[in-house]
């Protein structure tokens, strides 16, 4: 349904999104990669609000750029908080029902779905000023899906959304996709994405880094080497213990405060099981531990350097 | 069908309550100042006068463009800065479609505020014994019977030598036989206005450059003059010539109803021209607020009064043209007459027409155009 050949967008000297190839067919797609890495840059090309500097982006084998054709088949929830404030929550679905061609003798059903599906119905009459950020970015999810289109582009949907919003509409993401619609939402949490699907695009810093099953990214990850960073008045004493675990790779003190402790590993999970029984068996006091690396950012740093 | 679901979200996007106090304001601002000046005046109020001075000036010259910067750029730059354009232009309606819709839904905001001023401009000046309309000249039109007859009697300039030389024998002998220190006649007034009521309604020769070099004339009838003055409209310039050659002794024909009726239908076409310019302004500029603030208030305002052929680079000269008013002259000759002294000479109004209408047109067409090809994104948020 999407495809982008070797499409790049720059603003001025900034990159949006440099040389990206990729194919998007049905199913639920997760568009992963820190902020600022370009995926809103990807999701205005493909909705039509931007042409792509260089190469090429279809969309059901048209361009979308301003194409009222490939609007008529795309839901799109933007990532912008602002809205119409003056308006309730009905009335902006509605509206935006009527620009998408729902004649007037359907739209208040149709809306009436739409927000019962996020779980709106009982807020609708209530002005978008008044709503809450979740509020919000369940109404920006109505009016995506409220003309039932083909492809549904949601821009970090789950921003703002409480767990058991999230947990709801991550739930309504997979049943649309199960559906036979094409479903790519973007995001910066890798947990997000994987209660949501396996396939994932990775894109950092304007380039796709990796494309595919998000286990084999997830091995990738576990891959790197992990670092966490441990506070222990003992701190020597436990850095020779952790050595002898095979899967540590090394320990070293901090040298300015030797209660520092940096500990590298390639099995995170069983280090971090293994650490509390440790500390629990041989009496080790430790006050503080945290992993610099536990964020996506570390890993594209690695993803990119391998 | 979606176009009228379009008109009507955009003009309800127009009208917020911010929007609505100031445009209650600009309807209100013209007729409070002329309840202050009828209520200064008292009995010399001149509601003609008035009426032309505020609507000339205030309704033109600030309501009109203060309205079209505001609702003109506003159609579009709320959309853009509050970023929501995003979901306008993701959906399956062509963008100038979009566009026009914003474009008809100022323009209704714009000339539906300016003319609802107008029109209360014109109920708190009106008099019940103003002008009549009519162009003839009657005994009740000599505020100073003797006084104009006297002038007549003894022609110490071209105007009153040329009407005086316009009378029939008859009446000139009448004229000639009466004695200046007494009241004249009823005869004689009869008979000198029959005369000059026939050099109202068909001479053309009566205004020649030269013989009005010495008089101030108002817009109106320069703009008459301007347009070369045929049929009807010969007798409202003639009369409009010997109002403004004897100011003290001649009443006005003019009425406020028969401006006001123009008004009504001209403030709607500086909307559309004004509306369309600042709604281009808007497709491209950020800024297009202060860019149009900065327009109306220092461009429009001050190059039409410029001289020579700089005002013809202002929309203001052209909708003058249109709809000019008879300014009461103020005792002392201010920056903006002498201005005027400068460059006199108005624009014919069917060259005004003919601009007007290409302002509109061009500028719609490049406000479609570029909102149909532009990229409505923020940079600062489109990584």
């Amino acid at each position: 349904m999407i495809t982008l050949s070797r499409a790049s967008r720059w603003y001025g000297q900034v990159i949006g999104i440099n040389d990206v190839s990729c194919e998007i067919g049905p199913g639920l797609t997760a568009l992963l990669g820190p902020n600022g890495a370009g995926k809103s840059t990807l999701m205005k090309l493909v909705t039509g609000q931007l042409r792509p500097t260089t190469g090429d982006v279809l969309v059901f084998r048209e361009r979308p750029f301003a194409n009222t054709r490939v609007f008529r088949r795309i839901g799109y929830c933007p990532e912008i908080e602002s809205c119409y404030e003056d308006m309730t929550g009905r009335e902006f679905v509605s509206m935006l029902a009527a620009l998408a061609g729902i004649p007037s003798s359907q739209r208040a059903s149709r809306c009436a779905d739409a927000l019962e599906l996020v779980g709106m119905t009982a807020a609708a009459s209530r002005k978008i000023g008044g709503y809450s950020k979740g509020m919000r970015q369940r109404v920006k999810i109505a009016q995506a899906i409220v003309h039932d289109p083909d492809l549904l582009i949601l821009d970090e949907p789950l921003n703002g959304l409480d767990p058991v919003g999230r947990r709801e509409m991550t739930d309504l993401f997979v049943k649309l996709a199960e559906s036979g619609k094409c479903v790519v939402v973007s995001s910066h949490i890798l947990y997000e994405v994987e209660q949501m699907t396996r396939r994932i695009l990775l894109i950092d810093r304007g380039r796709m880094r990796a494309m595919g099953d998000v286990y084999q990214i997830r091995a990738l990850i576990d891959a790197h080497p992990h670092r966490v960073a441990i506070t222990c008045p003992e701190a020597r004493r436990l850095a020779r213990r952790l050595l002898e675990f095979p899967y540590v790779l090394s320990a070293s003190l901090d040298r300015a405060d030797d209660s520092r402790l940096t500990v590298e590993t390639r099995q995170p999970d069983q280090f971090y099981d293994d650490l509390p029984r440790l500390a629990l068996a041989d009496g080790y006091q430790v006050t503080e531990f945290e992993s610099p690396d536990n964020n996506l950012e570390a890993v594209f740093r690695y993803l990119v350097k391998g | 069908m979606v176009e009228r679901f379009l008109l009507a979200t955009a003009l309800r996007d127009l009208i917020t309550a911010r929007r609505l106090v100031v445009a209650a304001l600009l309807i209100l601002a013209p007729s409070c100042v002329a309840i202050a000046i009828r209520m200064g005046m008292r009995e010399s109020f001149d509601g003609v006068a008035t009426y032309g001075a505020l609507a000339s000036l205030l309704v033109f010259g600030f309501v009109l463009p203060i309205l079209a910067v505001v609702f003109g750029t506003g159609a579009v730059t709320q959309e853009i800065e509050q970023k929501t354009i995003v979901y306008l232009l993701t959906r399956p309606v062509a963008r100038w479609r979009i566009l026009a819709s914003k474009y008809l839904a100022a323009w209704i905001s714009i000339s539906g505020t300016g003319v609802l001023g107008i029109v209360l401009l014109g109920v708190v000046t009106y008099q019940s014994r103003p002008g009549n309309g009519n162009t003839r000249l009657y005994p009740s039109s000599l505020r100073d019977a003797r006084a104009f007859l006297g002038r007549l009697q003894t022609p110490d300039d071209s105007i009153t030598e040329y009407l005086r030389a316009s009378l029939s024998q008859p009446t000139g002998d009448l004229l000639d036989r009466w004695d200046p220190e007494t009241p004249p006649g009823r005869r004689l007034i009869r008979a000198v206005l029959r005369d000059l009521n026939s050099v109202i309604s068909s001479d053309r020769r009566f205004y020649s450059k030269e013989r009005f070099a010495a008089i101030s004339l108002p817009e109106d009838a320069r703009q008459l003059i301007a347009d070369g003055a045929r049929g009807p409209a010969v007798a409202r310039l003639n009369r409009w010539l010997i109002e403004a050659a004897f100011p003290d002794l001649i009443r006005t024909s003019r009425t406020t109803r028969n401006s006001l009726a123009r008004d009504i239908l001209v403030l709607p076409i500086g909307a559309a021209a004004y509306g369309a310019f600042f709604l281009f302004l808007a497709t491209i500029f950020q800024r297009a607020l202060i860019m149009g603030l900065f327009l109306a208030f220092g461009w429009e305002s001050w190059v039409p009064m410029l001289p020579g052929n700089f005002k013809l680079v202002s929309v203001m000269t052209y909708l003058r043209a249109l709809a000019p008013h008879a300014r009461p002259e103020a005792p002392s000759a201010d920056l903006m007459q002498l201005f005027q002294s400068l460059s006199p000479e108005s624009v014919p109004a069917s060259l005004a027409w003919l601009v007007l209408a290409a302002t509109t047109g061009a500028s719609l067409f490049l406000a479609l155009l570029v909102f149909s090809w532009r990229e409505y994104v923020p940079k600062d948020d489109a990584v």
